[in-house]
């Protein structure tokens, strides 16, 4: 399979460069990634050149309505790039099914480990981890200034009209749970509980979707690129500013609240509204950080769906379902922390 | 009517084989050195659950008979409790969605019995993730 898999690219790569006698010198599947696969592409040019991209293809079903298209997600990190944040360039996306059977994109290799534990444990990134609260601030504030009305990002999803950011992740999560059918009270008792505590959102922004350790390529310099932008949407810049303190992506560093690591969330913010992100809402980051155990909740459950419909057999997708209880614990504690009775 | 091993040995040699055996013949391929550890896990799991037998869902039975305020005898057929768990379950979610627990004091009972839930699940999903928790809640400041 994988001869062939390099067979079809290179002939695909040919194509599009007009370059006759590529070569695909290296072909080779990077970890991580349930959703989707990363191959290392290295290209040889009839002249002797090289080029390093990274080919990120789906797996045969997505698991989130919300995820967007590969020619959306094309778009999305071309618009972050001309804006200054710091993305692997894009090369370009093909969504022809019959190419490599699956839609894909190629963007720029960029050194660097993007895989969590690393980040926060190799002795190589002890100066890059200190950097990082503030460089992640600045560059969210910068992903959150984007303008809704580019060409780009005029497709990305928005709250249905009358509906807040809030109301309308709740709604997703609502529909998400009837989806799946099933019936599981500490899902329902956290929904209920976030309806009654829906935070307004005056200005809407476009949203990373997924800003959180795993998604940022770190080397010994630093941050080197923001990556999966496939949950990008427009909604509350609260969503994005509480994704990054989430428990599960700590990595076992739970007591280090900001992404496990020893700074605290306080740094992020200031860079953040440093570098024009709108004031901070401490209130609105504390439901964002109840939904978004929520959502992993479901996810989970989601992702083993998968696996038991046939579609995508994997035991990785089917041991996630017993994973979710994991975020529900940790969903509940935050509910707990702010009051399960707060509003009486 | 079976010869040995049991059900639980047999399911043990099979995770001992994984761990021990596949584990380290896969250690150059990421992917699938990523894939058998969570194989692994997952036999290990089944282990904790086998081990564990009826008794967790007896107490599920229980904590369900208290939150919903009726007492229902424990059906004597396994299957049986775990149709009649999904059953009750899906009952507390109409009653969560009517309105019916948003008292306080029906609310806190709700968000207790939630919570015994939750973490009886994870002694057998992943008995770690509690001890790393209660590790964190010892070691927080007061």
């Amino acid at each position: 399979m994988n001869a062939d898999f390099r067979q079809r690219l290179t002939e695909y790569l040919e194509a599009v460069l007009e370059l006759p006698d590529a070569d695909v010198t290296r072909l080779e599947r990077l970890a991580g990634g349930t959703s989707r696969e990363s191959w290392l592409v290295e290209l040889k040019k009839p002249d002797g050149t090289a080029q390093t991209w990274v080919l990120r293809r789906d797996l045969a079903t997505t698991y989130a309505d919300r995820a967007l298209y590969r020619d959306q997600e094309f778009r999305v990190i071309r618009a972050a790039a001309a804006a200054g944040v710091q993305v692997p360039a894009p090369r370009f996306y093909c969504v022809e099914p019959c190419i490599l059977d699956a839609p894909f994109l190629v963007m720029d290799y960029v050194s660097g480990s993007s895989i969590g534990r690393e980040v926060l444990e190799r002795a190589d990134l002890v100066d890059a981890r200190k950097g990082l609260p503030a460089q992640l601030g600045e560059q969210l504030a910068r992903i959150h200034a984007l303008d809704r009305a580019h060409a780009d990002l005029a497709a990305l999803p928005v709250p249905r009209a009358t509906f807040s950011p809030a109301q309308e992740a709740l709604a997703e999560m609502r529909a998400a749970i009837l989806r799946l059918g099933v019936h599981n009270p500490t899902l329902e008792f956290g929904l209920r509980w976030l309806e009654k505590r829906m935070p307004a959102c005056p200005v809407p922004v476009v949203l990373h979707g997924d800003f959180r350790l795993g998604n940022f390529i770190i080397s010994p310099r630093g941050l080197e690129g923001i990556i999966d932008w496939e949950f990008a949407h427009v909604g509350d810049p609260a969503e994005d500013l509480a994704c990054i303190s989430l428990r599960h992506w700590r990595y076992h560093r739970g007591d280090q609240s900001f992404a496990g690591m020893s700074a605290s969330a306080e740094t992020f913010y200031r860079a953040y509204e440093a570098a024009g992100g709108r004031p901070v809402n401490r209130a609105a980051v504390a439901f964002w950080s109840v939904w978004g155990n929520l959502r992993w909740a479901i996810l989970c459950l989601a992702q083993s769906r998968r696996h038991l419909s046939g579609h995508d057999r994997s035991v990785e997708l089917a041991s996630l379902g017993r994973q979710s209880a994991e975020f529900q614990l940790e969903m509940l504690r935050l509910i707990a922390e702010q009051g399960v009775n707060d509003d009486v | 009517m079976y010869d040995r091993p049991t059900l639980e040995e047999l399911l043990a040699a099979v995770h001992f084989y994984v761990q021990e055996r596949v584990q380290p013949a896969v250690a150059g391929d990421a992917r699938l050195a990523e894939e058998t550890r969570i194989a692994g896990e997952a036999i290990a799991l089944v282990l904790r659950q086998l081990r564990a037998g009826v008794e967790p869902l007896r107490a599920e039975w229980q904590r369900l008979d208290y939150v919903l305020g009726r007492s229902v005898p424990f059906p004597a057929d396994p299957t049986d409790a775990e149709d009649g768990l999904l059953e009750r379950e899906r009952k507390l979610c109409e009653w969560i969605n009517a309105g019916l627990y948003d008292l306080p004091a029906r609310r806190a009972a709700l968000f207790e019995h939630l919570m015994l839930n939750v973490r009886a699940q994870l002694e057998i999903a992943n008995p770690s993730f509690l001890e790393e928790l209660a590790q964190e809640d010892q070691n927080r400041p007061l």
